[in-house]
């Protein structure tokens, strides 16, 4: 039998640096804790090799410290990890797996540089690995596996990075084509695939790991391994998902109009609730509906909270400020604040619409001031 | 308000009562010269409504009346709304005692009434600060105060609230309310922190736009350099694949091979073309063999035929010697013919010669004898001049007074006369009338008594019959003039005794003597000069010394003139001259004709020497040939010597049929081009590893500098960046517009607070400034600005004179506001108001004056009530208001 850990999409040394604050910082580390998290995994679970299927890295340039950092991670699992070039690190000229090279990568990190069979060693398995060595390419690379010959009662691995044919219709022309029917026609045991980071199974015996850190707000299944046993030549892999990720990135909208300024943060309390721990959870709300001033003054109370508490929070504001008709009358029409906000009322209006909204909320912000 | 009455006792400079009584609703002006008190009766008023009668401590002292005993004592009757009033107030304890129409109040009642009535506060701790006054701090103006901009603005602030009140009244109720300001001044802060001077970007808002930029610029560069890596790894893909292709094709080995067999080609030319030169070699040295043996034979023949013809030049030239030797004897003796006739021709020409001579010189005996007499009557003559000449030279010198000194004499002579006349001028006529004969004397010597006696000096003169008589004539002048006449006689005597005559006219005659002889000397000159220069010289004695030359050359000239007569049958000279000259030209003919002749003889000796050496020289040549090699021998080597050369040529032929068809030059070239393809492809196969191997080391160095990395950390801080800097750009203009839209408002309210009072003060501002407008305080209703043509000039800049002009008006249109409003308007009391107005402002604000008291009580408090002549005005002289004691 052969026990295999599928992964890919790592996208080690991605920055992160659009996210603000703190979490940008965490969200790179994880990259590296979650490779521990795979290694401790693959030793745990006694698998016979870690297949990556492509970007391990997320460029092609980054920096040593950076490659460094992952063998320093890789060092959980003793037994072979053999990881393919991606779009993101394809075997080009001077890639990062040259200088891998040059570094002296350890005895158990098989890189498969070259579109040749590679035998896992230990085992009695034969990898057919296809390589991108350029980043995008309309040829699929993984057609010279249906000719590649194995001994007789060899396990046929198949390891390749790119989309599988017809299965997203809005794509267009897809880059890195792979035929849907790879693992059939080159009588492959099994054909692990990256570049899609949501967990995905295409057949009994081809699929998309996806990214075991989510790093997008993408409701794709991502944040998994794939752990695979087939327990023998020909027949039908058993593939189990086993979540390891740590942060889960959402996108929610949430409309306003209905709502009482009083439970706006109930309703963001229970739209965060329904998503798990606050503490690695990073959301991308869009906040549609109206509001009065006292109500934006209310919302922007419960955002600052939330804010606070969710590992990162990416608002789209999209609420139109509408004053009640007991808060125009609290600005009394004749004083100078009154004709103030009548008049920001009406250039709201106009072009400068959007600034003139915000001037009426700043202006209902420091009137409340005085009031208190 | 309205003031009736003013009673003042005991106040101050107003020591002694006084009573202004029947105080008018218009204007009434209160005259009074300086120092009598105007300003006095202001302070009164003031004291007798806002300070209380217990007023203690120095305020109350300062009330007291100066050298004099007293409580200071004020009475005012004032109406109100139509109400009488009267406000006697005397400086102690509950001395404030106030009729009203509803009764009498006393002490504290009286005074709260009064504060309730003038509604006014006592603010201040200080008497007499306006603090305390109310509105009447507004129109109660001080001597001087009129026109200072702060104490305007302090006054109008007491009584804000009265004119707010007013103008709410007018506009409703409209304000910026504190609220609002604090709003306004928050929202100002805020754009602050956004935005500086000309709007620009500032603190953490131009920060975030400069990380934008720095960052965008950065992501700039990171992109262009990824843009080189990309394309430095494109180019070494290119050139791998340029390496692999030439290495599949590999034609290193074949291009190796082709160079092989043109090395041996060109191996082969190079040994064809060595055998073709030794038979070159061969053949040429046969070749100079068999043409040396050849020149041997030809030059024997040579030598024996130039013998042959040598032998003939000898004998030819030995007859031309002997014909030659002949011809030269014959020109010999026409040498010698030649030379006996030329020394008789000269012989002849000699004779010629000497007869000639002997005729020149008779003739010049007879030029020379002309000449010695002609100068000999001359010298004579001069001679005789010469002696007229000193005879008139002695009588010159003896002739002693010349024109100068004939002239100076005259000035002498002519001096004496002036003085004698200056004398005779002076002296003291004395003319005698006896009635009877007697004698008249002086110094014993008689006078005619009938002439008249000039007397210059002191004289006795004794009068027979008489006595004696002095006359003591003149005074000093007279002794001087007869001195200055002694001296000119005295200097007369000197001068003609120097000159050696008696007198004057002597004198005369001799200086015309004297000019007589000097024209002689002159004519015995002229002539003596004019004598000589018919001689040819300037001097006499040149002349001398030329007779004496012409004489001893005369002495000189031989006497031989008979040997003339002897040699006259002799030829003509130039015919023994013409002959003389014949016979040389032929001498010199035949001599030449001998000289050429002697050289021709020369030379052919010398040719026939030179041939007979030359014949010598050949047959010693030959001579010494036949001994080496006799001709036998030679003809037998020159034929051995032919068949050499005749084989050594067929083998150079055969040579160079081989070297032409080894083709040096084209193995040569086919060699070179073979080597040279190695060579080129050697360097091609270099020239891509080392492209190769640079291209990678680059790669290399580029990519550990982590571009790829850096590039998507710049391009994720650059994304966030942007969305923060849109955010504050977004909070920045919504501050700006905020702002912008209060500062708007706030300026509509404040504009709209202060319309009532500009509407009201347009009329009267009309009238002294043409199209201008007052710039108010729109919380003071203090003027700001004068503006005119849309230039607005600070009030504080005005001169005294407009400032004073516009507060005054400012208080008018008050005090109209007031009137509209309340139905009274508060009396205005100027105190010496108006001082630094021109006449023709000072017209205008009378008018003003005037037509305000339609509205309003006015006092005018002046010390120069004629410049008020003609308003229609009740006069209150000062001093025409004092009463008694009583």
């Amino acid at each position: 039998m052969l026990k295999l850990l599928h992964t890919a999409d790592w996208q080690i040394g991605a920055p992160f640096s659009h996210i603000a604050g703190d979490a940008g910082a965490v969200l790179r580390d994880e990259r590296f804790a979650v490779v521990r998290r795979i290694a401790a995994l693959a030793t745990a679970r006694e698998v016979d090799a870690v297949l990556v299927a492509g970007d391990v890295f997320d460029s092609n340039l980054v920096e040593m410290r950076t490659i460094y950092r992952l063998l320093d991670a890789l060092e959980g699992y003793r037994g072979p990890w053999v990881m393919l070039p991606g779009n993101h690190d394809a075997a080009l000229p001077e890639s990062v797996w040259h200088r891998l090279a040059r570094l002296g990568a350890p005895a158990n990190l098989h890189v498969a540089m070259e579109p040749l069979p590679l035998a896992l060693p230990g085992t009695q398995a034969v990898i057919l690995p296809a390589p991108l060595t350029t980043r995008h390419t309309l040829d699929d690379l993984s057609a010279w596996m249906d000719s590649a010959s194995t001994p007789e009662g060899i396990f046929r691995l198949g390891l390749a990075h790119g989309s599988i044919e017809g299965y997203l219709p809005d794509q267009g022309e897809a880059t890195n084509p792979i035929a849907a029917d790879r693992a059939e026609r080159a009588r492959l045991d099994y054909l692990a695939l990256g570049d899609w980071h949501g967990t995905r199974s295409i057949d009994a015996r081809t699929h998309y790991a996806g990214t075991p850190e989510p790093d997008r707000p993408k409701d794709n299944d991502s944040g998994n391994v794939l752990l695979t046993q087939i327990e023998r030549p020909g027949a039908l892999p058993l593939v189990e998902r086993v979540a390891v990720g740590r942060h889960r990135w959402y996108r929610r909208t949430l409309n306003l109009t209905a709502a009482e300024p009083s439970a706006f943060n109930d309703l963001l309390g229970a739209l965060i609730g329904d998503l798990g721990p606050v503490e690695t959870l990073l959301l991308w709300l869009r906040l549609e509906g109206s509001v009065d001033l006292d109500g934006r003054a209310a919302l922007d109370v419960a955002l600052d909270r939330w804010q606070g508490r969710l590992r990162h929070l990416q608002l789209d504001d999209a609420t139109r400020l509408a004053p009640s008709e007991s808060e125009l009358a609290r600005l009394d029409e004749g004083s100078l604040l009154g004709r103030t906000a009548a008049r920001l009322r009406d250039l709201a209006a106009g072009p400068q619409g959007d600034t003139a909204t915000l001037a009426l909320r700043l202006l209902w912000q420091e009137q409340a001031k005085g009031e208190a | 308000m309205k003031l009736r009455r003013i009673a003042v006792r005991h106040f101050r400079k107003l020591a002694d009562p006084i009573l202004i009584d029947g105080i008018g609703d218009g204007l009434t002006i209160i005259a009074g010269d300086n120092e009598e008190g105007k300003s006095t009766l202001l302070e009164a008023i003031k004291a007798a409504f806002f300070e209380p009668a217990g007023l203690s401590g120095r305020d109350r002292l300062s009330f007291n009346p100066l050298g004099r005993d007293g409580v200071p004592t004020l009475e005012i009757a004032f109406e109100q709304h139509n109400a009488a009033y009267c406000l006697t107030k005397v400086f102690r304890r509950l001395g404030t005692v106030l009729e009203t129409p509803r009764g009498r109040l006393e002490g504290e009642a009286a005074e709260a009434k009064l504060r309730d009535l003038l509604r006014f506060e006592r603010l201040a701790r200080r008497s007499n600060k306006y603090e305390n006054h109310g509105l009447q701090a507004v129109f109660w103006v001080d001597q001087t105060t009129s026109f200072d901009p702060e104490a305007t603005s302090a006054r109008l602030a007491v009584a804000r609230d009265r004119f707010k009140h007013a103008i709410e009244g007018e506009v409703g109720g409209l304000a910026i309310g504190p609220r609002g300001r604090q709003v306004l001044e928050r929202a100002r802060a805020r754009r602050q922190e956004f935005f500086g001077a000309k709007d620009k970007p500032v603190g953490d808002y131009a920060k975030a736009l400069g990380l934008v930029d720095a960052l965008d610029s950065e992501v700039k560069i990171l992109a262009d350099k990824l843009k080189v890596f990309d394309a430095l790894r494109a180019d070494l893909l290119a050139r791998q694949a340029e390496r692999q292709r030439f290495m599949a094709r590999d034609p290193l080995p074949e291009a190796r091979l082709k160079a092989e067999h043109a090395e041996l080609r060109l191996a082969q030319s190079r040994t064809a073309r060595q055998e073709c030169q030794l038979a070159e070699h061969a053949f040429k040295a046969a070749s100079a063999a068999c043409h040396q043996a050849e020149a041997q034979a030809k030059n024997r023949d040579h030598l024996r035929a130039e013998i042959g013809r040598q032998m003939l030049l000898i004998e030819t030239a030995r007859a031309e010697q002997d014909a030659m030797q002949e011809d030269l004897r014959r020109v010999q003796r026409e040498v010698a013919a030649a030379e006996h006739a030329a020394a008789e021709a000269s012989q002849l020409l000699h004779a010629a010669e000497t007869r000639q001579r002997l005729e020149e010189g008779n003739h010049r005996r007879q030029v020379l004898a002309a000449e010695a007499g002609r100068l000999r009557a001359v010298l004579e003559e001069l001679a005789e001049a010469s002696k007229r000449r000193r005879a008139l030279v002695a009588d010159l010198a003896a002739m002693t007074v010349d024109a100068k000194k004939l002239g100076d004499l005259r000035a002498t002579d002519g001096l004496r006369r002036q003085t004698m006349a200056a004398l005779e001028a002076t002296a003291t006529l004395v003319r005698f009338a006896p009635e009877k004969e007697g004698a008249i004397r002086i110094g014993g010597r008689a006078v005619d008594p009938d002439a008249a006696l000039r007397l210059t000096e002191q004289t006795f003169l004794e009068l027979e019959g008489f006595g004696g008589l002095t006359i003591m004539p003149g005074g000093e002048a007279l002794a001087t003039r007869r001195r200055q006449a002694a001296d000119a006689a005295l200097a007369l005597e000197s001068a003609l005794s120097q000159l050696n005559v008696a007198d004057l006219a002597a004198a005369e005659r001799v200086a015309a003597e004297r000019e007589r002889a000097l024209r002689e000397l002159a004519a015995v000159d002229e002539g003596m000069t004019a004598r000589l220069s018919t001689t040819g010289f300037t001097t006499e004695a040149m002349a001398r010394a030329h007779l004496d030359e012409v004489e001893a050359e005369l002495a000189a000239l031989p006497q031989t003139m008979q040997s003339v007569v002897e040699a006259s049958d002799l030829p003509d000279i130039d015919f023994c001259r013409q002959a003389v000259e014949a016979s040389a030209t032929h001498l010199r003919t035949v001599e030449t004709a001998l000289s050429e002749r002697r050289i021709a003889a020369a030379k052919a000796e010398a040719r026939l020497e030179a041939t007979r050496h030359e014949c010598l020289a050949v047959e010693s040549r030959l001579a010494a040939e036949v001994a080496v090699l006799d001709d036998e021998a030679l003809a037998s080597a020159l034929v051995q010597q032919r068949a050499d050369m005749n084989k050594a040529a067929q083998h150079l032929e055969i040579a160079e049929r081989r070297l032409m068809a080894a083709d040096p030059d084209g193995a040569e070239e086919a060699a070179a081009m073979a080597r040279r393809a190695v060579q080129d492809l050697e360097a091609e196969q270099r020239r891509l590893d080392r492209r190769v191997d640079e291209l990678a080391y680059q790669l290399r160095g580029a990519g550990d500098a982590a571009l790829g990395e850096a590039f998507a950390e710049r391009t994720g801080r650059l994304e966030l960046a942007r969305a923060q800097a849109a955010a504050m750009t977004r909070e920045a203009h919504a501050w700006r517009l905020l702002a912008a839209e209060l500062e708007t408002a706030a300026r509509n309210v404040e504009e709209r607070l202060v319309l009532p009072v500009t509407r009201r003060l347009q009329p009267y501002l009309s009238r002294l400034f043409a199209a201008a407008d007052i710039v108010l305080d729109p919380e003071t209703l203090a003027p700001l600005a004068l503006r005119r043509e849309g230039e607005e000039e600070d009030f504080a800049s005005l001169s005294v004179g407009t400032r004073e002009q516009i507060a005054i008006l400012v208080r008018l249109a008050l005090a109209q506001l007031l009137h509209d409003q309340d139905g009274e308007a508060p009396c205005l009391i100027l105190d010496d108001a108006l001082a630094y107005a021109d006449e023709g402002r000072f017209e205008i604000m009378k008018a003003l004056l005037q037509k305000a008291a339609h509205m309003q009580q006015i006092i005018i408090l002046t010390c120069r009530p004629r410049d008020y002549v003609g308003l229609d005005a009740r006069l209150v002289r000062l001093e025409e208001c004092r009463t008694d004691e009583s």
